[in-house]
């Protein structure tokens, strides 16, 4: 790990300026994710601004929904009362990721701002676009069990790892950001990129711009709400496929859905094509599988995960199928 | 470089300051600057938990965390919980939840966050909040057990009365555990090394001056300063082989990713790293070879240029006509094929030396994670040029190894030539990536094998074609194992013919060392193949067996290898598993829940037989054990053996205990110090129980023949007459008249200085000495997602006569977990160009808490012919599980006409397996709503 200075920020604004006037400057949450970039050589900040100690630290009620404080810890998040109530999916989600001595450490900003990646990707030896921009893409007839079948691009097939920002897709989160510039907000799913000829790029956020909040709107259908992951082993391991879903029936009927997917694509996948096949549709396990058939229709799967298009189909259809059956 | 900063933190209570670079973790912080040494590092990447520690209230990953981020916190370490009187300690140790105890502190800093949070928790809510601290030795069954124990004593099982609870755990429990890495002689240097990161090429430069030049750097070697002083590093079984030589660090050619090309040495672990990533290095790849059944065709492209083929070995038992006949004109033919992937050994405690060589006495003494201390001062000899008697080899606690430690490593050896050289104390801990991609891989094994039988499913005869991956060179026993798999092959069955080609090839990968029952292959490959059998003939897979087994009238049975088979109950395993698991009823209900619900159930039966204590495999067929009478009574057992996790010192001196007649507490066990003990095999190859343990009966015997002589002399009477009893030695006639051994032992020390009551026992086995077990699992398979859950698992086992059957079960359980995982979960892989894809323990999926089934055991104690009627059962554990979790996935599967014939049966693996089903078959019946 090479050497680096680190620095307590004090309040959101004085961690903006400290990144933002400092080129090789980035922030610390937990460091779950960026020290052990740093260890593995893929990162090399010379600066840490830690601000995992701001007083982001707050869950709050807002009108019908919630909002997240950038530092909330993950093991928090899934706990609070709210989030069990109101956003099953999201709790979860959160659960499903990691282990417990890791999400008593994650933040909410560092787990939707963690690497979009691929074993390549971690091992400097070999080339990676994402990783230094140019130098090619491994994973192109390598090893791709873990890699996208939706939205790739030929300079980068990796997939982003986090449960937690599926959830957060799903229900429509929308994140507040402090830059250089002054605050802003903007739809979480607007957050992230696909990675087209710039894969070095995970998100659209400039240096220096900190995430200071989630904010969840009121649905109140997201009671009945569930996150499904499937993985090697039941702890530990990054999603082969995950599914969040909401479903709101009236009677046999989809009133309304949110579906979103992980482990198929550079950024949580929002299934909008599957949505509009659900809405106004049947509650059967036919229609399910249809509407994750026309998801996936523009899937392109890699030599070594087409496993993924079936999986992701299945899985699709026994969260909504679970879901459907609880509401009954 | 970038400043030192302060931090103040409370550590277990107490205020301390400190500098501290910014990158130094909390974990070195608090093992290297503050001495405190139970947490753990086994991953150093967020995975393994070893290295918990709590912090303002929450456990977290002290590998993860900044010392500097742990400003102004309170942190706890398992040396600030109350050791081993804490409830969760007491109850881990009465549970049997620790073995090696390298994951143990990890375990009492998150078990007891668990504990606060959830004071009643269920067995699922212990699981989950478990399931971030990896154990590789006990298959967490104890571990669980233990938390739900101390939340709730009057829950625990009370029958612990027939297996004494460890000695060990104690030092464990309290932090107080010694692992290599916990040795630090002041003045240490660290070493790091660097290495190949391609498979095969040729080196074109290296260029070490930028490393050489850093602040802090203390010497960088390559090939040209080490090789020509090094002595001959293959370990013992392999010394006399004509193959290439092995030297310290790699020449001109690397023949895989992870061979070591240079050493650093500096002042600390990350100055070290540093120093690596400053050397410049150029290989010119070429091809390598990675495919091992293209490889021994294959004279273009060869690992070893000088050898002119890529075939290691080559062993083929004649097929005899009837056994051609056999195989061509049988009733019914059989064609099945079998292979595992790569595995490895994964020990929670990666490899390493501390060594230190003094210029002026000329001794060189090594601290290492290591099986066999006295192999490892032979080799170390060999090796630095240092003569034996002046090296010494101490291995005080070592976390697992499961055959990975047995012979000692090119890397450890090279590290102790290295402070020969620079006259120096040097310490290297394997990093867990070079672990998983340097130090030894295990069970690439590819079986094609052709089965005959007779209208009634009785096997007439079958061939075994092994072809066995064994990298760029072997380590170890593993060169002589190979074979062993064909030798074996039939193994509790009465199959009158057979023979079988053994092949072993090199190719451009990790080498082959050994992995808990180097030859499990035989158990894995037949019966996964026999159920292949059975599916084939439309056969039930039990009955099939259930024809074919050896019963206890067909005893002693010799095999078709002349193997000679006795004292063995498979037939009788058989039964108790089909009995356990209800086995008709479980047919009955896999039908009910296709019909019915669409559901995929599965039943794997596997039977192993487990060849312990081989009387052949020079030089650990032999032990020898000394016992001393110390003067206040109490007894000294020096053994050859270490800490690795068996619970030696525990069962050991039960042996002696109960040959002597003296308390348990009365007998202390000294291992692990190659000063201290005599020469001897160390642990491995499921030898303790019989040859240690024989060991130690013959020292006891030979003791007691001293003490009576001395006591007779002392009661007056005939050495006939006196007996040991309770803890003297009396008369047999006159109750009232007894000695204490401690009065023996001041008798035989007024004698003069140093004069000691001791005596010396040996023990060489008898060829073979079988255990033997029978393995029963019921599993689902998710027909949507290809998920596997284990819901029934049953062992019948009989390894003789048991010294402790906690620990027994224990060595089970952590076996079958291994199985598990290599059934399901684990795989080392490569790429198409030989890089490695397995790195870390995030990938190399090494099963936890939520995939370990709760085990039921059949005990079955059939007394072997050797002293103490025990036989060898360490290893089977691992090969029974691999094969009986697989054929109940394959049963599954077969249902709905999905195959598999490889290892792992993750979910894509399976998946893909009902997508090729259903292009060949019609399409599977869609799954029936669920019944609600
Ligand atoms: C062994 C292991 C297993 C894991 N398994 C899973 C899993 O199954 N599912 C899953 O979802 N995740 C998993 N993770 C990832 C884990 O969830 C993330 O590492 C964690 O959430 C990152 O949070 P952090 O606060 O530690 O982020 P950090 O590592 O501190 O930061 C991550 C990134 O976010 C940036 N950042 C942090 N805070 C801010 C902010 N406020 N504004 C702007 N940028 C910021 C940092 O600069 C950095 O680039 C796993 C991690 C490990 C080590
Ligand atoms: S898939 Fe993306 S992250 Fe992986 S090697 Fe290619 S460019 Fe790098
Ligand atoms: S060493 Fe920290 S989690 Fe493994
Ligand atoms: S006892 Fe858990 S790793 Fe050895």
């Amino acid at each position: 790990m090479i050497p680096f200075e680190y620095l307590r920020a004090g309040d959101p604004a004085e961690a903006v300026a400290a990144v933002a006037g400092r080129p090789g400057a980035a922030f610390l949450g937990g460091g779950t994710n960026l020290v052990d970039h740093m260890k593995l050589g893929v990162a090399g900040p010379d600066l840490l601004v830690d601000v995992s100690r701001l007083p982001l630290d707050r869950v709050e009620e807002t009108a019908g929904g919630l909002r997240i404080g950038a530092a909330v810890r993950n093991s928090d998040l899934a706990a609070h009362p709210l989030v069990r109530e109101r956003y099953p999916v999201l709790a979860r989600a959160l659960l499903s990721g990691a282990s417990g001595q890791l999400r008593n450490v994650a933040t909410t900003a560092g787990n939707l701002l963690q690497r979009t990646r691929c074993p390549y990707f971690q091992d400097v030896t070999t080339p990676c676009n994402k990783r230094v921009p140019g130098s090619g893409c491994s994973a192109a007839g390598g090893y791709t069990r873990y890699h996208a079948i939706l939205g790739a691009s030929e300079h980068c097939v990796a997939t982003h790892p986090s449960d937690m920002a599926v959830a957060m897709v799903a229900l429509d989160a929308v994140v507040a950001v402090l830059g250089p510039g002054g605050a802003r907000t903007l739809p979480l799913a607007e957050l992230y990129r696909l990675p087209g000829d710039a894969p070095q790029r995970d998100t659209v956020l400039e240096h220096g711009d900190l995430i200071i909040a989630v904010e969840l709107p009121h649905l109140p259908f997201a009671r009945r709400s569930a996150y499904r992951k499937v993985r090697d082993r039941a702890s530990f391991s990054f999603a082969l496929v995950s599914v969040a879903a909401a479903l709101d029936l009236d009677g046999g009927l989809v009133r309304d859905v949110r579906l979103a997917l992980g482990g198929v694509a550079h950024k949580p996948w929002r299934a909008t094509r599957a949505e509009a096949e659900l809405r106004g549709g049947p509650a059967t396990e036919d229609a399910f599988r249809r509407a994750a058939e026309a998801e996936l229709a523009a899937a392109r799967p890699l030599p070594g995960n087409a496993f993924k298009v079936a999986m992701t189909r299945n899985a699709v259809v026994a969260t909504l199928r679970a879901l459907a059956e609880e509401g009954r | 470089m970038a400043e030192r900063m302060t931090v103040e933190m409370k550590v277990n209570g107490r205020p301390v300051r400190a500098e501290v670079s910014p990158r130094t973790s909390l974990a070195d912080f608090l093992r290297e600057e503050r001495r405190l040494t139970a947490t753990q590092l086994a991953c150093e990447e967020g995975v393994c938990g070893a290295c918990t520690v709590s912090m303002d209230g929450a456990t977290v990953l002290s590998c993860l965390v900044l010392a500097v981020q742990a400003e102004g916190a309170e942190v706890w370490t398992a040396e600030g919980l109350d050791g081993a009187a804490a409830p969760l300690a007491e109850a881990l140790h009465a549970e049997h939840g620790i073995q090696c105890g390298y994951c143990t502190p990890g375990i009492l800093m998150r078990g007891g966050e668990l504990l606060k949070e959830q004071p009643a928790p269920s067995e699922r809510d212990i699981r989950l909040g478990l399931c971030g601290n990896l154990c590789r030795c006990t298959g967490y069954a104890g571990i669980v057990e233990a938390v739900a124990a101390a939340a709730d004593p009057a829950a625990a099982p009370g029958e612990r009365g027939a297996a004494p609870a460890r000695r060990e755990d104690e030092r464990l429990l309290a932090g107080r555990g010694e692992f290599v890495n916990d040795v630090s002689p002041p003045g240490t240097l660290h070493v790091a090394f660097l290495r190949s990161t391609v498979a095969a090429g040729r080196i074109t430069r290296l260029e070490t001056g930028a490393a050489r030049a850093l602040e802090g750097v203390v010497a960088v070697f390559t090939a040209a300063d080490l090789n020509p002083r090094a002595g001959d590093m293959r370990p013992t079984p392999l010394l006399n082989a004509a193959e290439p030589p092995l030297l310290p660090l790699a020449a001109d050619r690397v023949r895989f990713a992870g061979e070591p090309l240079a050493l650093v040495v500096a002042g600390d672990r990350y100055l070290a790293a540093d120093a690596v990533d400053l050397i410049e290095v150029e290989i010119e790849p070429e091809p390598p070879v990675l495919d091992p059944g293209g490889a021994v065709e294959d004279t273009d492209r060869l690992v070893y240029a000088e050898t002119g083929s890529n075939l290691y070995q080559e062993l083929t038992s004649p097929i005899r006509p009837k056994l051609r006949r056999a195989l061509e004109d049988a009733p019914q033919v059989v064609r099945a094929t079998s292979r595992q992937q790569r595995q490895a050994n994964a020990p929670l405690e990666t490899r390493g030396v501390v060594a230190s060589y003094d210029p002026d006495t000329g001794e060189l003494v090594a601290s290492l994670s290591t099986q066999n201390p006295h192999e490892a001062k032979l080799a170390i000899s060999r090796v630095s040029g240092v003569p034996a008697e002046q090296v010494r080899v101490t291995a005080r606690d070592v976390g697992g190894s499961f055959g990975l430690k047995v012979w000692t490593g090119r890397d450890e050896l090279t590290v102790a030539l290295a402070a020969r050289v620079l006259g120096r104390t040097l310490k290297w801990i394997e990093t867990r990536q070079e672990n998983l991609t340097a130090s030894g891989h295990a069970r690439m094994d590819v079986g094609e094998a052709t089965f005959a039988l007779d209208e009634q499913g009785r096997i007439l005869g079958c061939h075994l074609d092994h072809l066995e991956d064994t990298g760029a060179y072997p380590l170890g026993v593993v060169g002589k194992a190979g074979p062993f798999v064909g030798m074996v092959f039939t193994g509790p069955y009465r199959i009158p013919l057979h023979a079988f080609r053994f092949r072993s090839v090199r190719t451009n990968t990790c080498p082959r060392g050994a992995y808990r029952g180097p030859w499990a292959f035989a158990t894995v490959a037949r019966e996964q193949m026999l159920d292949e059998v059975a599916r084939a003939v439309g056969m039930d897979p039990l009955e099939l067996r259930r024809r074919n087994v050896l019963g206890p009238d067909e005893l002693p049975y010799t095999m078709p290898t002349r193997l000679v088979l006795d004292h063995v109950t498979p037939a009788q395993t058989l039964e108790e598993v089909a009995a356990r698991l209800d086995y008709p009823e479980v047919r009955l209900r896999q039908r009910r829940l296709l019909a019915e619900e669409g559901r995929l159930i599965g039943v794997g039966i596997a039977i192993g037989l487990e060849p312990s204590s081989i009387g052949t495999m020079q030089p650990i067929d032999r032990d020898t054990a000394r016992l001393r009478v110390e003067l206040d009574g109490t007894i000294t057992a020096y053994l050859a053996t270490g800490a690795g996790g068996q619970g030696v010192e525990t069962t050991m001196a039960q042996v002696v205990a109960a040959e002597l007649d003296v308390d348990l507490d009365a007998v202390r066990v000294v291992q692990g110090d190659t000063d201290a003990t005599p020469y001897g095999r160390g642990t491995g190859a499921s030898g303790t129980a019989v040859i240690t343990g024989s060991a130690c009966r013959a020292a006891a015997a030979e003791l007691l023949t001293m003490a009576k002589e001395l006591a007779a002399e002392h009661l007056g009477v005939p050495a006939e007459r006196v007996e040991p009893r309770r803890g003297v030695l009396a008369d047999r006639q006159d109750p009232g008249a007894a000695v204490s051994w401690a009065e023996l032992a001041k008798t035989v020390s007024a004698h003069g200085p140093g004069e000691r009551l001791e005596a010396l026992g040996r023990y060489k086995a008898p060829p073979m000495t079988w255990s033997n077990a029978c393995h029963g699992c019921v599993v689902e398979v998710d027909r949507e997602l290809g998920t596997v859950r284990i819901e029934r698992y049953v062992v019948a086992e009989d390894c003789g006569r048991m010294i402790n059957a906690k620990v027994v079960e224990g060595q089970i359980a952590g076996g079958v977990l291994q199985g598990i995982g290599g059934a399901l979960l684990e795989e080392v892989r490569y790429d198409a160009q030989g890089r490695p894809l397995t790195r870390g323990l995030a990938e190399y999926a090494v099963p936890t808490t939520l995939e370990a089934p709760a085990i039921e055991f059949v005990h079955i104690e059939t007394p072997s012919p050797t002293p103490g009627g025990h036989k060898g059962m360490g290893q089977g554990g691992a090969a029974g599980a691999l094969a009986c979790v697989f054929n109940a996935v394959a049963d599954a599967l077969a249902q709905v006409g999905a195959r598999v014939d490889r290892t792992p049966l993750d979910p894509a693996r399976i998946l893909t397996a009902f997508a090729e089903a259903g292009s060949r078959s019609p399409r599977p019946a869609a799954r029936p709503p669920s019944p609600s």
